[in-house]
């Protein structure tokens, strides 16, 4: 109805690299809210052992869901599968279908054979434990 | 055009002095109708069937998915953790004691049935 096709709009992002995560630690300034870079939408946040991304796909059979990591960069892939065609009339048709990849650079080292990966109510939980090497010591000081 | 095609108004401009509702992001829809029913798909991913509201007050529906999420600590965001929130003008040829919702995966489907006098209805030519 709006012309707008949207399985050709998630396609296009497909092999858009994120440059954000490079961005950080060089003192650039985060930009509040939101920048959509691609399908699926993604959060990455951090606490004192892990990165945690989160990544928004509905309706997915997690299965179906392909991720790997390499060398620091996580690869997320699959397919939202378009609705059978009935004889009607679409009215809205606003949620995208196809396949999408995004490839998500993680800032730090991680401990690749600990990742994590929970499916739920359509979000994608993803836990990347810090690698034991950039985790801040406590050093011990010796009093005499 | 059809003289029994159902049309949905666009939904109403958001009311003022709901300011939690403002942080509200509007989901996805797909929007389809055939001859028995409307069928409305939303996409809401990270709502339970707990956080969901689903209400029809005055041929107006609304959909509403609470979040509370977790927000230390971030680094890069392209969602926000303030939920779903839409509303829809429903026509009125529908038979709402027949509608019917399934949330699953993050993915609400509704459907609503056409009363009976909306459906179309085949004549019966009978050759003399």
């Amino acid at each position: 109805m709006t012309g707008f096709d949207l399985f050709k709009e998630m396609d296009s992002f497909t092999r858009e690299m994120d440059q954000v995560f490079r961005d950080l630690g060089f003192g650039r300034p985060l930009v509040p809210g939101s920048t959509y870079r691609g399908y699926p939408r993604i959060n990455l946040r951090e606490n004192q052992d892990a990165y945690i991304l989160e990544a928004q796909l509905p309706g997915i059979d997690p299965k179906a869901l392909e991720m790997t990591i390499l060398k620091g960069t996580l690869t997320l892939s699959g397919e939202r599968k378009a609705p059978a065609e009935e004889q009607g009339t679409w009215h809205r048709r606003e949620r995208g279908y196809g396949k999408f990849m995004r490839a998500i650079d993680i800032p730090a080292e991680i401990d690749g054979d600990k990742v994590r990966a929970d499916y739920k109510d359509g979000l994608l939980t993803v836990t990347l434990p810090k690698a034991a090497s950039v985790l801040p010591k406590r050093i011990e000081i010796q009093a005499n | 055009m059809k003289n029994n095609e159902i049309t949905l108004h666009k939904e109403n401009s958001p009311a003022v002095a709901e300011k939690d509702r403002a942080a509200m992001i509007a989901p996805a829809v797909d929007i389809f109708e055939n001859d028995d029913a409307l069928t409305l798909v939303a996409d809401l991913p990270g709502v339970s069937k707990e956080q969901l509201e689903l209400g029809i007050d005055r041929q107006v529906l609304i959909i509403e998915g609470r979040l509370d999420r977790a927000e230390e600590g971030a680094l890069y965001r392209e969602f926000g953790g303030n939920g779903f929130y839409r509303r829809f003008h429903l026509p009125e040829n529908l038979d709402l004691n027949q509608t019917s919702a399934e949330l699953k995966d993050g993915v609400l489907t509704l459907r609503l049935a056409k009363a009976a006098s909306a459906k179309p209805r085949r004549i019966e030519v009978t050759v003399h």
